[in-house]
């Protein structure tokens, strides 16, 4: 798609914005206009430095637009909902909980935990309860899969895994679609800390993300599947949550 | 000037690389076999698998063979790839001799529309069952690109080797081998039964232990119940720890926790659960949606029963019964958990026989999870008799007054007549909503000999409807004693047409 446009106010610049590929390119183009308009010519000195003052101004204007539309071709951040204070001691061990999938694709509850587990283990600011552990747990207390523990489940899961604090999460929305010739995968998911010595969630977090997004120039910095999407979102988040107050363990 | 700055940058990243790689040699690791997402939860990578132990071999690490791996995942039937419990990770040092646990899943796997892989691997430390690192890798051949496409990978199989490479040079530069020790109790099985339970009830506990200890070093098994300490011994004959007592106290929850003090006076508390002591009843109503006539809820052809809880609480299960007059049971029903939010009774047996008219006993039971049980009554009547009418007649000078009434007791909803001549031509309608009426019906003396026929058509308030059909109410005006003249007295003449 092309689409060329001209903004108005301007006498010798003009913007021209051209969709190519999905990719937004911004050119400012700046000439002298050969014949003047009479207005202009009868302006004095002072005047006209005044006019290219202005000029400049305007370019400033446009550069910051510039910005701002390069910056809407970024990517989404993740929303936090605090619900609950965190506790007063940072946590330490922390037990990430079966994801449940609500969407379509198939094992995104798998990707997406097993990923989600690789970034919060890269913070090395936690302990972190193996996968295992938490499904034998599971089983024990007949926990189906795709099934939340009730709260006195909680209870006992907190103790037999020695957990301060539970990650619970669902995945809303998994697609791998594309987007003209490129892939472009599509993840929702939301996320949940939960303070498992009372089952009271304390942060939600919702986060929904494209492929295409993470692009920067050409292909680079395309993600064409979903496991590097959950990857780039995981991150996001688990970067969100050390910002927004999540204290690393001090032990 | 900025393309030899990152040069230099990229030899140093490569030379602390190499240092990094150089400083964890020498330590014993295991390659559990990659799990494959693509191929369902049960799939298998061995290639991959493959590449990562040459790959970690050639950085020199000291990696256990896949015979020994999958003898020992059989061993201790192991059957999900991908994760594994802190007791299998702390067995597989003391039977693997190994230091490091590699297990991963590949993600994704996917030919169209361009080949692409993503795989995530996690490092164990089996002196604390701890993961030391993670990450995650993802590799499609749109990243891969080269200058006319010489050696471009262009399939799944053509990535392995990249994208083993691009994960291990994230390899941790310096491995810390040095882990707190710490005791801990395994569970293998737990439960309570019943968790719900009145006062006075029994209840059960019992524990399956993985850990074992040496002679010398048991710890003493307990059982926290509330504030009491239960010493417990393990069952001969079998690995379960069991311990049955009477349940007593106010209504409230008990957790139950499994001590375990070892000789040196470590001590550790595990919760195995709680019960719940519940004595009082669930608190139950019933509504019934139908006509009140007199005292008694009544109806025709269904009725809406509605139970209703004051206090919300689960239940685990609900009967409804039917009886007559002389208690004896007509109809039942039940089911498991809460009762519907309404019942619909069409005043009929499960053959689809309708109860004849007359008074019923509902009677609804419930049970919570404790099994205390609570019922509710209530009487309905079924009343599908039609209303039953007396019509008098009189005639006077100027109409025809037709004395409309009913016999029976329950209220009438409207009521309709419908007058036409013995040609059916309509003459006139009169309707109501009240009984007994009086219905005048004016009369110009050349019609006092003509017929006119009736139609009358009640419905009482259930919906029960009576009609009736009038040949000639004109006929209902004449005295009595005329008729039974002319009944008694018989036509003599000889008739024409015999």
């Amino acid at each position: 798609m092309n689409s060329n446009s001209e903004l108005p106010g301007l006498h010798n610049q003009v913007i021209l914005i051209n969709r190519i590929n999905g990719i937004l390119w911004v050119k400012i183009k700046k000439w002298r206009l050969k014949k003047q308009p009479s207005h202009l010519r009868k302006k004095t000195a002072p005047e006209r430095r005044r006019l290219d003052r202005h000029s400049s101004a305007w370019s400033a204007i446009l550069l910051l637009l510039w910005a701002t539309l390069l910056s809407g071709c970024g990517s989404r951040f993740p929303e936090l909902q605090r619900l609950a204070p965190l506790p007063l001691k940072p946590p330490c061990r922390v037990s990430v909980l079966p994801f449940i999938n609500k969407s379509n694709y198939t094992q995104a509850d798998l990707i997406v935990y097993k990923i989600f587990m690789a970034e919060l283990l890269q913070s090395t600011h936690f302990r972190v309860t193996q996968e295992g552990d938490v499904r034998k747990v599971y089983r024990q207390l007949k926990i189906y899969p795709q099934q939340s523990p009730q709260m006195e489940q909680l209870r006992i899961m907190a103790d037999r895994l020695n957990s301060q604090i539970f990650i619970s999460g669902t995945i809303i929305k998994a697609q791998e679609k594309n987007s003209g010739r490129i892939p472009n995968p599509s993840l929702t998911f939301t996320l949940q800390i939960i303070d498992a010595a009372s089952g009271k969630t304390l942060w939600n977090t919702y986060h929904t993300q494209e492929g295409i997004r993470y692009q920067k120039v050409m292909h680079f910095g395309l993600v064409t599947t979903i496991s590097g999407l959950a990857r780039r979102m995981s991150h996001e988040i688990v970067t969100l949550w050390f910002k927004e107050g999540l204290q690393p363990c001090n032990d | 000037m900025p393309l030899r700055l990152l040069t230099l940058l990229l030899a140093l990243f490569c030379a602390l690389a190499w240092q990094n790689s150089a400083e964890a040699t020498g330590v014993k690791i295991a390659i559990f076999p990659l799990q494959d997402l693509s191929h369902g939860d049960d799939g298998v990578n061995w290639p991959l698998t493959e590449q990562l132990h040459n790959d970690l071999t050639e950085k020199g690490l000291e990696v256990v063979s896949r015979q020994a791996v999958v003898s020992f995942m059989v061993r201790h039937r192991i059957r999900v790839l991908g994760q594994l419990e802190n007791y299998h990770i702390r067995t597989a040092k003391k039977e693997l001799g190994v230091k490091l646990i590699l297990i991963g899943s590949i993600c994704q796997q996917k030919e169209k529309p361009g080949p692409a892989l993503a795989l995530v691997l996690y490092l164990l430390r089996t002196e604390d069952g701890k993961t030391t690192w993670a990450n995650t890798a993802d590799l499609c051949c749109a990243d891969t690109r080269r200058l006319l496409g010489i050696n471009e990978p262009k399939s799944i199989e053509d990535l392995y080797p990249l994208l083993s490479h691009n994960i291990l040079s994230l390899w941790p530069s310096n491995l810390s081998m040095q882990a707190k020790h710490q005791r801990s109790v395994d569970i293998e099985s737990a439960w309570l039964r019943p968790i719900y339970l009145r006062s006075g009830q029994d209840t059960l506990c019992s524990v399956k232990l993985r850990t074992t200890w040496s002679p010398n070093n048991q710890p003493e098994i307990l059982l926290r119940i509330g504030e009491q300490l239960i010493p417990v011994t393990e069952s001969t004959g079998t690995d379960y720890y069991e311990f049955s007592w009477r349940a007593k106290g106010p209504d409230g929850r008990y957790p139950v926790s499994l001590n375990t003090s070892w000789p040196d006076g470590h001590k550790q508390s595990l919760l195995l659960g709680s019960y719940f002591i519940d004595n009082k009843p669930p608190d139950l109503s019933l509504k019934l949606r139908g006509l009140l006539i007199g005292d008694k809820i009544t109806f025709r052809n269904r009725l809406a029963i509605i139970p209703k809880m004051t206090s919300r609480e689960p239940l685990s299960r609900w009967q409804i019964t039917f009886e007559n007059t002389d208690g004896e049971t007509l109809l039942d029903q039940d089911g498991e958990g809460i009762p519907p939010e309404r019942l619909f009774w069409q005043g009929k047996a499960s053959n689809r026989k309708p109860f004849p008219d007359g008074d019923y006993l509902i009677t609804m039971r419930v049970w919570d999870r404790a099994g205390n049980s609570a019922q509710a009554k209530e009487w309905v009547t079924v009343l599908r008799a039609k209303p039953k009418l007396s019509i008098n007649a009189s005639l006077t000078e100027k109409e025809l007054l037709i004395d409309l009434s009913q016999t029976g007791t329950t209220p009438i909803s409207f009521w309709r007549i419908d007058l036409r001549d013995k040609n059916g031509i309509p003459m006139g309608t009169k309707d109501g909503d009240t009984l007994p009426t009086k219905i005048h019906l004016p009369l110009a003396s050349k019609d006092r000999n003509r017929q006119i026929q009736g139609s009358i058509l009640v419905q009482d308030i259930l919906g029960n409807q009576t009609r009736m059909q009038i040949k000639d109410l004109l006929s209902l005006a004449k005295p009595k004693e005329d008729k039974k003249e002319k009944k008694q007295t018989p036509n003599k003449a000889w008739v024409d047409e015999f």
